[in-house]
């Protein structure tokens, strides 16, 4: 009997050994910290800072050290500790579609920048710029002291570089080319002036295209562009574990020695996925910053001493929810339904249950404060009409629907909350939940199929009747109505763009969204932009707009003046502060 | 009876004294006043989840009434879309219930024909079959469920089936070894000598002498069940809205834990009164099967 | 004796090979598309012209042998690809491995909660049946059992972690770098409290067992003290069951802790493989699974061989 007890746990014990072996156990962690000790001086601050008054003797050697730092470096140390909601995609910006990688922006400038709405460029590398009078040539002035976070000087050169490898190699694998769609050609007439042509004047192209183009990187780094980006932005990577935290320091060479005052010197972000754990993470301190607070908390994070909310300037949100249809297969072909499920839907239940009545519930897609808004009356909820509707187009009460929720958290109780209100009006919405992967391949880039039929559309099949959709799109009401019905090229053979999961399509409409985007004139585009709301949202109804949603984040005192842009990301470009 | 053939030569002895036998097992198993116990508040649990008398519609969300403490009008307070908790908890019930014991039935029929199968041919289909045990013992057990529900889609029954698959080898490894040291003994010969079926011998003769330590098992992986099913609810997979079952409701409460205790904790608790019932349960069994084990 | 070590060696090879094909085609069978995954939510483009680049850039756009061929083949070299979806171009190999490191603490912290509760838990309740210490024991242990994790680690995350202070809510160290056993606590404790629960009941049903055997009533007949007997030779043979339950659930520790992990945001195995699943980074998927498994395998074989030495029966069947 002993002999056998002692095997098996020798054979335990050879288990564990095997496993040490193969991930090296903790050992390989203490050393890391070691090694972080003697390298880089701030930790030595940050550890120093928590010995106890008592050891006397440790506070005076060290104190002479915190001189010695402080005498070498400028701004005291300080680290800034982020949660996001999962662990950082992709380091090369252009190939960026990730909420995820939102941090990343600290490492980012771009020729412009935007102003905290989105709606204005604002001077970066390029510190002035010349439009020509019929507003399709831009001749943009580069500053001659812009560096690279390798310390290589940022030359005009580098802007065409970095332009023709956006819209040429990434391409579509990422959001850039998109943006340069109305780009003509583009040049390096001297090291400091990046000319600019395009294909018609509009209203966007300062505003929101050039401004998403932050990411210029250094061409001589190119190949370690996915492990190791070099950028010329205020904050440089330091280092990346892989589904894990990303690690940001400030770069003091970086012009605009304005935008580093009161930075902090380190940014550190780490995944924490479970809404619950980042909430408590910031209330017991261990981070400064949380992204997406739940709406259950906001109250608690506003009530909670040492904590804010951070929020939208003026409550501004390009953010939105709505209904959407398949709008080309199946029962919802039927406008009556639509329109029956637009009188049904009860939008200040879902505000209320879902949102914490933090949303503001309405009908048009741009929200009350948009320079774009025209004061529109929005259908009443009526379930009794939404009965007649369906009764009068001959169908037998209830008609069964498909709702597909989106993948977003929220959505599984929304989908609830719309189930029970659509009963009402003769709706009977059966919830199928979709994992993420079958989201995408079904709801928005829809299964190939055959031939056209009922369940075929345009060599396209969208397995769902209706679902929600929450967008944040970019504020210019092209951004925020038109994506959304979009074709790749205008006509209908050309495909629907990625953001049309109704595949809504109308000639005349699409002349509209052509006419929205190559006017200077606010009044016009007013004009236009109602024309086409009154069109889509009001008659053919492939959408429903719930509300417009604001955007929260949660930080400690210990930040300051940081503000939540109308996409929800923060406006890191700002002049935030942090304070340890 | 079918099994006259066999009842007619004695050494199919343990089959036919299988009655008598459940017949004393029951007298052990009434004087466990635990196993007793666990048995009536089992049978009440099914009896009020097959009954599924509800106060409320446990579908119906009161939008006025979002997360109301526990009050007389709800004894167990609502939940975030003001559902009435109890009635969920009921309703839920016999969802998590029917989820555990239709998971338990398929991997224990498929559990059991197999490790009968390799036990008793032995040689290759012995070790065709157990390897296949072994990888699927291998593939970490919930993520072979995750991919499964990734695969057939998140719903009851594809959770069920997940669930299931997971947990065919424990019985299959069971069965088998006493397969094993049960087809060598006399009886079995005898039967086999006379011309009994494979299938005959296996079921008739070898299965019943197996079934204390399967029964032990059933309700080991019941309770395991159903929280695996709150796992797979908690990732996003398990039991689809707006049913309840209790799993999915604790995982649909995780974001009111602090907010609202009332919403994990009412389905928390049913899970641990079932999970302590089976357990009473499964100890009476075995002491019952086990004549060693018996007190008095 | 070397015969039957060969053969159960070739047998776990077997096994092996079996696991990665399973694992390589059920992941590829799952619906979505990792081309898809990469493009996300996209601007105003052609999509399908993107997908279509990304899938022959994958190799997804070979038949699915052909995929297989080239994986395993690359395998053999040791080399496991980059990652697709889970950022691009990160070696896998070098990822999961270092998942596993960050794992392998939580399972032996875990392990080792789950031994010394469960061991002295298991002789009171196993000596003392059906008393009410007994009934205690039970009804703390499948307390364990019955609480589902993700609500055991937010209910600590509460309470230890936010309302006292004492541990970190996250994080498997402070955010700054480095690990710390201070944030082993709260997520050893879930991950332990679970083990205890189901340890207990073997090791309270082993000691039954044991102590209902013809053996020990000799020894007791013998008039042996009581102590010494439950200590001397009761407690070896019940700890061999227990012993053996706790090999065989440490391969499914390293990534059964998914929820655990989750809940503490402690980059872990079982993390690494929920996200690569939901993502479809088939790369990842397979050497994760692949690493589990083979560390189940090798356990197993251990345990078979260390059987095959001891019951020469077993040797010969």
């Amino acid at each position: 009997m002993h002999k056998k007890l002692g095997l098996l746990s020798m054979g335990l014990i050879t288990v564990m050994a095997f496993a040490a072996a193969c991930g090296g156990g903790t050992e390989t962690e203490v050393r890391e910290v070691e090694v972080e000790r003697v390298v880089t001086e701030e930790r030595i601050v940050e550890v120093v800072k928590e010995v106890p008054v008592e050891v006397e003797v440790v506070r005076e050697v060290t104190k002479t050290e915190v001189v010695e730092v402080i005498a070498t470096r400028e701004p005291e140390p300080t680290t800034m500790r982020a949660a996001n909601l999962g662990p950082v995609e992709f380091l090369d910006s252009a190939k960026s579609q990730s909420v995820n990688d939102t941090f990343n922006a600290l490492m980012h400038a771009g020729v412009v920048t935007r102003d905290v709405t989105y709606s204005q460029a604002l001077p970066e590398i390029a510190h002035a710029w010349d439009i020509s009078d019929d507003g399709t040539n831009f001749t943009f002035r580069i500053r001659d002291d812009v560096l690279y976070h390798n310390g290589n000087k940022l030359v005009a050169d580098d802007l065409v570089w970095n332009w023709t490898r956006i819209r040429d190699d990434v391409a579509e694998r990422g959001r850039g080319k998109a943006h340069m769609a109305v780009v003509t050609d583009f040049s390096a007439p001297d090291d400091y002036t990046f000319d600019v042509n395009l294909e018609f004047t509009t209203p966007i192209f300062m505003s929101e295209r050039i401004t998403n183009l932050p990411y210029m990187s250094d061409p001589a780094a190119i190949s370690t562009i996915d492990t190791s980006p070099v950028y010329a932005g205020p904050y440089r990577f330091r280092k990346l574990i892989p589904g894990d935290k990303a690690e940001y320091e400030l770069f003091p060479d970086h012009y605009d020695t304005q935008r580093l005052r009161g930075k902090p010197t380190t940014f550190i972000s780490v995944p924490i996925e479970v809404d619950l754990t980042r909430i408590a993470a910031l209330k017991a301190g261990e981070v400064d910053l949380i992204i997406n607070v739940d709406f259950a908390h906001l109250d608690d994070i506003e009530q909670t001493k040492g904590l804010q909310l951070l929020d939208q300037p003026g409550g501004f949100t390009s953010s939105y929810l709505q209904i959407i249809f398949n709008y080309r297969e199946g029962i919802t072909k039927d406008k009556a339904i639509r329109e029956a499920v637009q009188y049904a839907i009860d939008k200040e239940a879902i505000n209320r249950v879902v949102f914490n009545g933090r949303g503001d519930v309405g009908c048009h897609p741009l929200p009350t404060e948009h320079w774009a808004y025209v004061e529109t009356p929005c259908p009443e909820r009526d379930p009794e009409r939404a009965k007649q509707i369906l009764t009068d187009a001959g169908y037998d009460l209830p008609v069964t629907l498909d709702w597909v929720p989106m993948f977003v958290p929220f959505s599984k109780v929304l989908a609830q909350v719309a189930k029970q209100s659509l009963a009402e009006g003769g709706i009977n919405a059966e919830i199928r939940v979709l994992d993420t992967p079958s989201w995408f391949e079904q709801i928005h880039y829809g299964v190939k199929c055959g031939a056209d039929g009922p369940e075929c559309f345009g060599g396209l099949h969208k397995t769902f009747d209706a679902g929600d959709n929450w967008l944040g799109r970019t504020p210019d009401p092209d951004g925020m109505i038109t994506n959304v019905f979009k074709t790749n090229e205008g006509t209908i053979e050309s495909g629907f763009s990625g953001n049309n999961e109704t595949r809504f399509y109308d000639p005349e409409i699409e002349k509209l969204f052509k006419a929205g985007l190559s006017t200077l004139d606010r009044d016009e585009r007013i004009r236009i932009y109602k024309e086409i709301v009154d069109s889509i949202h009001f008659d053919e109804i492939p959408v429903v707009k719930l509300q417009t949603m604001p955007r929260f984040m949660g930080a400690s005192y210990k930040v300051k003046d940081l503000l939540v842009g109308p996409r929800g990301g923060a406006y890191l470009i700002g002049r935030w502060e942090f304070s340890d | 009876m079918s099994n006259r053939t066999l009842d007619a030569v004695g050494p199919v002895e343990p089959v036919s004294r299988a009655r008598g036998l459940w017949r004393e097992v029951w007298r052990n198993y009434r004087h466990n006043r635990a196993a007793m116990l666990g048995g009536a508040v089992f049978l009440l649990l099914c009896l009020v989840a097959v009954v599924g008398f509800t106060p409320y519609d446990p579908e119906y969300g009161d939008f006025d009434n979002l997360l109301a403490s526990p009050s007389l009008k709800h004894p167990m307070g609502t939940d975030n879309i003001g559902r009435d908790i109890l009635s969920r908890v009921i309703i839920g019930g016999r969802v998590s219930l029917r989820v555990g014991v239709m998971a338990i039935a398929i991997s224990a029929t498929a559990g059991v024909i197999a490790g009968l199968v390799a036990g008793y041919y032995g040689r290759w289909i012995d070790s065709v079959i157990m390897r296949i045990l072994e990888v699927v013992l291998a593939l970490p057990g919930l993520l072979l469920a995750l991919l499964l529900v990734a695969y057939l889609g998140p719903s009851l029954t594809n959770a069920m089936l997940a669930i299931s698959i997971v947990f065919i080898p424990p019985y299959a490894r069971v069965v088998r070894a006493n397969t094993l040291s049960l087809r060598e003994m006399e009886y079995v010969m005898a039967a086999r000598s006379i011309g009994a079926s494979d299938v005959r011998i296996m079921f008739r003769g070898i299965l019943p002498n197996t079934l204390s330590p399967i029964i032990v098992q059933v309700s080991l992986l019941l309770s395991v069940a159903i929280l695996v099913e709150a796992a797979l609810s908690f990732l996003g997979l398990g039991v689809q809205p707006p049913t309840p079952a209790w799993g999915s409701m604790m995982a649909e409460s995780q974001q009111f834990i602090d907010l609202a205790w009332w919403m994990p904790t009412f389905p928390g608790m049913a899970i641990f009164v079932t999970v302590i019932a089976l357990n009473f349960i499964g100890d009476g069994l075995r002491e019952a099967l086990d004549p060693r084990q018996r007190r008095s | 004796m070397h015969a039957f070590i060969a053969r159960r060696v070739l047998q776990s090879l077997y096994v092996l090979v079996a696991l990665s094909v399973v694992i390589f085609f059920l992941i590829r069978f799952a619906p979505g598309n990792p081309s898809v995954i990469r493009l996300g939510f996209t601007e105003d483009m052609d999509a399908h012209a993107a997908r279509e680049r990304d899938e022959k850039e994958l190799g997804l756009d070979k038949p699915i042998y052909v995929q297989y061929y080239r994986w395993v083949t690359h395998v053999v070299r040791g080399d496991f690809g980059v990652t697709v979806t889970l950022g691009i171009g990160v070696d896998v190999r070098t990822l999961v491995l270092e998942k596993a490191r960050r794992s392998l603490p939580i399972a032996l912290a875990a392990m080792l909660i789950g031994i010394v509760f469960s061991i002295p838990l298991g002789i009171i309740a196993g000596t003392r049946p059906n008393t009410v210490i007994d009934h205690a024991v039970t009804a703390f242990s499948l307390f364990g059992v019955a609480a589902p994790s993700f609500w055991v680690g937010l209910m600590l995350i509460l309470f230890f972690a936010v309302r006292l202070g004492w541990f970190p809510t996250s994080g498997y160290g402070p955010i700054e770098g480095g690990f710390s056993f201070h944030n082993l606590v709260l997520p050893a404790s879930t991950l332990g409290i679970q083990l205890v629960g189901g340890l207990t009941r073997f090791m309270r049903s082993g000691m039954l067992d044991v102590m209902s055997s013809d053996y020990i009533r000799t020894a007791h007949a013998k008039g042996l003290k009581y102590w010494a007997v439950v200590m001397r030779h009761a407690l070896k043979n019940a700890l061999l069951v227990v012993v053996t339950v706790i090999a065989l659930t440490f391969g499914g520790l390293l990534t059964g802790a998914v929820v655990t992990e989750t809940v503490f945001a402690w980059p872990g195995l079982g993390q690494l493989l929920v996200t690569a699943i939901k993502r479809l980074d088939y790369g990842v998927v397979q050497a994760a699974v692949l690493l589990a498994g083979s560390s189940f395998i090798f356990v197993n074989l251990i345990a078979d061989i260390a059987y095959g030495y001891l019951d020469p029966r077993i040797r010969y069947q």
